[in-house]
């Protein structure tokens, strides 16, 4: 792994990096892509829906930095092949890749059937696993370094009810992480994880929102862009010594 | 200190024609278990059979397809006058391929036996164990490499940390029934699943046991009393646990 060109002097930040941004179109994903936009990254942003994508590259584009949308099933095994392509076409260069794109369903564990299983272990662990070889497939040929930030979660390590194969994929995640990060040290490509608690989207509902005051040691949820700002420390040459990590940003949850 | 904790349970033990799986079932029974041995390998399952008795039952399976999952409890609960006690997913595959020809096959069947199939099983033991009130046990195999990562292991890895979450997911839903839910950590275990490490590959395995501060392998038993202690009534109070028993392998 290559040193950092300059010593205890502030780093070049993200400007002009190329990131693609998993799952972009709602929620900590949006939130991920306007904080990296923000920082001047030019962003491959994906999602199953299109109408999702386009206010979000409408807003990044009015602020003065780029962004594609790519329309993408991520569970297709072409679609790995298809983003890395669309963000040479675009930019010619990749420098970072967020897996952020997961999905959740809530049943009593004894009758989580089995299509919630597959699809949440699908989206969650063997997308985030084989677009990570995709890219770092790329970065290798090329002979240039990356970063890979996983979006795992606070249940990656705790429990909650009714989630048992979304538990399970984030335990995949974490582990993951730190063997993706192992066997890609040498090629100079780093990956690690951020692991977000209750984050203030649209999708937090019920008691974690209403009495987050009490549940939550900071006493509020997450907003977004402190997820994203997690990740940018991530994907920048800030982070350069930091390999297989995995990064709280939950207030203060998983501590009581 | 074989004791005799396991008199008139039952207990379903996975991947129990060898290493950990065949270890455990000779270790519930020898302690008064009724066992159903579970394994695809039926001449395995039959040796098994032939040590600990004929009081005992088997049935092959491929615990990669969910039809087969659901047999094997329909087996167990016909057998077992609808109680089930104890359940030991030991049943999983290695599979070592360098990270980047990694493929999918590899990757998905790795996935089927060593998450999918203990998902299914402990989801329906569960469901099994609720109305009847059983407060039964359950013990995963979850492996050090969840700490301790090897390299060429990913569909492996990342299958034993899923599993490892799902113990703590499965150990919080169900604590209130009574039920609990464990699993071990082992390091180094000469098991068939390294056999052919420790002959093609006598080097490596050798730096294997030079990482493990107690300087040896362990033998399936020594796993195998782990997972009787988290299956017995001496764990009442252990639920959601990663035991691990790796000689020290994860303290450096």
């Amino acid at each position: 792994m290559t040193k950092p060109d300059s010593e205890h002097n502030a780093r070049p930040g993200l400007e002009g990096r190329v990131v693609i941004v998993t799952g972009s179109g709602r929620g900590i994903g949006r939130g991920i892509a306007l904080s990296l936009a923000a920082r001047g990254c030019r962003l491959i942003v994906t999602s199953r829906t299109p109408e999702d994508l386009d206010p979000l590259v409408s807003e990044i584009e009015n602020s003065g930095s780029s962004a594609t949308a790519v329309v993408a099933e991520l569970r297709d095994p072409a679609t790995p092949k298809r983003l890395v392509e669309a963000s040479l076409d675009q930019y010619g260069r990749i420098d970072g890749l967020v897996n952020n794109a997961g999905v959740n369903r809530l049943a009593p564990f004894w009758l989580q059937p089995d299509e919630h299983l597959d699809e949440i272990i699908d989206t969650n662990l063997t997308v985030p696993f084989f677009l990570s070889l995709a890219v770092a497939r790329h970065w290798i040929d090329a002979g240039v370094k990356g970063s890979i930030v996983n979006i795992s979660s606070t249940e990656d390590r705790i429990a909650y009810p009714e989630q048992a194969p979304y538990a399970a994929s984030k335990g995949g995640l974490r582990t993951l992480t730190r063997l993706l990060a192992l066997e890609f040290a040498e090629h100079d490509i780093r990956v690690n994880a951020v692991s977000p608690g209750s984050i203030d989207t649209e999708m937090t509902v019920g008691d974690i929102r209403d009495k987050a005051a009490e549940l939550i040691p900071a006493g509020r949820l997450g907003a977004p862009s402190e997820v994203g700002a997690c990740v940018a420390f991530l994907l920048s040459d800030d982070s350069s010594y930091v390999v297989g990590a995995s990064l709280l940003a939950d207030g203060g949850y998983v501590l009581q | 200190m074989i004791g005799d904790r396991f008199t008139g349970k039952n207990a379903v033990v996975t991947g129990a024609a060898s290493g950990i799986g065949r270890a455990t079932a000779l270790r519930l029974a020898a302690e008064g278990a009724t066992v159903l041995c579970v394994d695809r390998n039926v001449d395995g399952l039959v040796d098994t059979l032939d040590e600990i008795g004929s009081s005992h039952f088997y049935v092959t399976a491929d615990l990669g397809r969910a039809v087969d999952c659901s047999v094997v409890i329909s087996t167990a609960l016909d057998h077992f006058a609808n109680q089930i006690d104890v359940l030991v997913n030991a049943a999983a595959v290695l599979i070592r391929e360098p990270l980047l020809e990694h493929s999918r096959s590899t990757w998905e069947h790795t996935l089927d036996i060593n998450l999918r199939a203990p998902f299914r099983l402990t989801r329906d033991v569960v469901a099994s164990m609720i109305p009847r009130k059983v407060k039964g046990a359950i013990v995963n195999v979850s492996s050090a490499e969840v700490v301790l990562p090897l390299r060429g292991h990913a569909a492996y890895t990342a299958s034993k940390g899923a599993i490892s979450m799902l113990t703590k997911a499965a150990a919080f839903e169900t604590a209130p029934h009574g039920i609990r839910v464990n699993a071990v950590a082992p390091g180094v275990t000469a098991t068939g699943m390294n056999a052919d490490l420790r002959q093609t590959n006598p080097k490596g395995w050798d730096e294997m046991l030079s990482g493990t501060p107690l300087g040896r392998n362990a033998e399936p038993d020594e796993i195998a009393a782990v997972i009787a202690f988290l299956a017995s009534e001496d764990a009442s109070f252990v639920t959601g646990a990663l035991v691990a028993a790796d000689g020290g392998w994860t303290l450096h």
